[in-house]
């Protein structure tokens, strides 16, 4: 049985070196695919980083914009959006997302508080009198957006998330009242389950604004006598 | 000697028809594969030593070749099925075979062409 015992054997070695370049092959492409997965942890460190050297940068920029502000020589540029901090009464309103678990069929947006709440919020409460008005520590400027940005919402282009404290100088009673009629804000927002917490405050501080202050495009008019 | 060389040629064109074949293999069936190649090399070694010892038949080698792989793609699958990993005792009895082979053809190619 001498005759022959190359071919057999030659034909099985074809086949392993096959499957062994294409395993490789492969395995190679895998741990390519692989490596996002972690790149991805790097950046998001990478981010928090960047988020809390912004946030030091902002408060820096605020400090010196009320020094600069302090001597008494602002320009009209300015005093856009010489905002300071202010203290007052008021009221506080908490928004968090609803902990009702979603049933079958329903969607779960609707549990969450949404850029159009707070908006909706915020135009209530400059309606009723709100003199200042902060969300989660940002100041409400007539620059400010709220904008939907993924599962955050962009207020003076940081990202906020929930929790929502929405803090508004005026009458408080007068501020409470308008958001909790009938029909109004908080029943809305209730029905869809976000959890609402309205409190009347003898004393609270709406942060100064720390956004940008710089005007591109917009002047002074010149005023006609 | 012709024996060998002729064999190793047909490992590397094997290598190079893999290397430019457009196949990839899922992920999935990746184990299959690692246990395949291990069946393909223990059934070439032990192809090579009977050949060597002159007890070569064609019948024994397609045979063996055919159940080993079925049996261990078998375990493999109910490992899967099971959650155990049992591709592992495929893997562990086809690497002891490796070595023994290649002791038995070491010692044929040495009482061959060295001792001789």
């Amino acid at each position: 049985m001498k005759k022959g015992w190359e071919l057999p054997v030659m034909s099985i070695t074809v086949i392993l070196g096959a499957l062994l370049s294409t395993q490789f092959r492969s395995q190679a492409v895998f741990a390519r695919q692989d490596l996002p997965s972690r790149r991805s942890e790097d950046l998001l460190q990478m981010l928090k980083q960047a988020e809390s050297e912004k946030d030091a940068l902002s408060r820096e920029v605020t400090q010196l914009r009320e020094l600069r502000r302090n001597p008494g020589q602002t320009d009209a540029r300015q005093q856009q959006h010489a905002m300071p901090a202010l203290e007052g009464p008021g009221i506080e309103v908490v928004l968090t997302d609803s902990e009702k678990p979603t049933g079958k069929g329903e969607d779960p947006n609707i549990a969450i508080v949404h850029n159009d709440d707070l908006l909706r919020l915020v135009n209530e409460l400059r309606s009723a009198g709100a003199e200042a008005i902060s969300i989660n520590d940002q100041r409400m400027a007539d620059s400010s957006e709220i904008a939907c940005a993924g599962t955050t919402i962009l207020v003076n282009k940081s990202r906020i998330a929930p929790p929502f404290t929405v803090r508004a100088i005026g009458g408080g009673e007068g501020l409470r009242s308008a958001l909790g009629m009938r029909g109004g804000i908080i029943e809305y927002l209730r029905f869809y389950g976000i959890q609402v917490d309205v409190r009347v405050r003898e004393q609270l501080t709406v942060p100064a604004y720390s956004g940008s202050a710089i005007l591109r495009f917009a002047r002074p008019a010149r005023e006609r006598s | 000697m012709k024996a060998v060389i002729l064999i190793a040629g047909a490992l590397l064109a094997g290598i190079l028809l893999g290397a430019y074949a457009p196949i990839t293999i899922p992920k999935e069936w990746s184990k299959y594969v690692a246990v395949a190649i291990l069946a393909a090399l223990d059934t070439g070694l032990g192809g090579v030593r009977s050949g060597l010892d002159e007890r070569f038949d064609l019948a024994v080698f397609a045979s063996g070749f055919t159940a080993n792989s079925l049996l261990a793609a078998g375990l493999t699958l109910l490992g899967d099925k099971l959650g155990i990993d049992l591709y592992l005792a495929a893997i562990v009895v086809f690497g002891t075979r490796l070595f023994e082979n290649l002791a038995k053809i070491r010692r044929l190619l040495l009482d061959r062409y060295w001792s001789a």
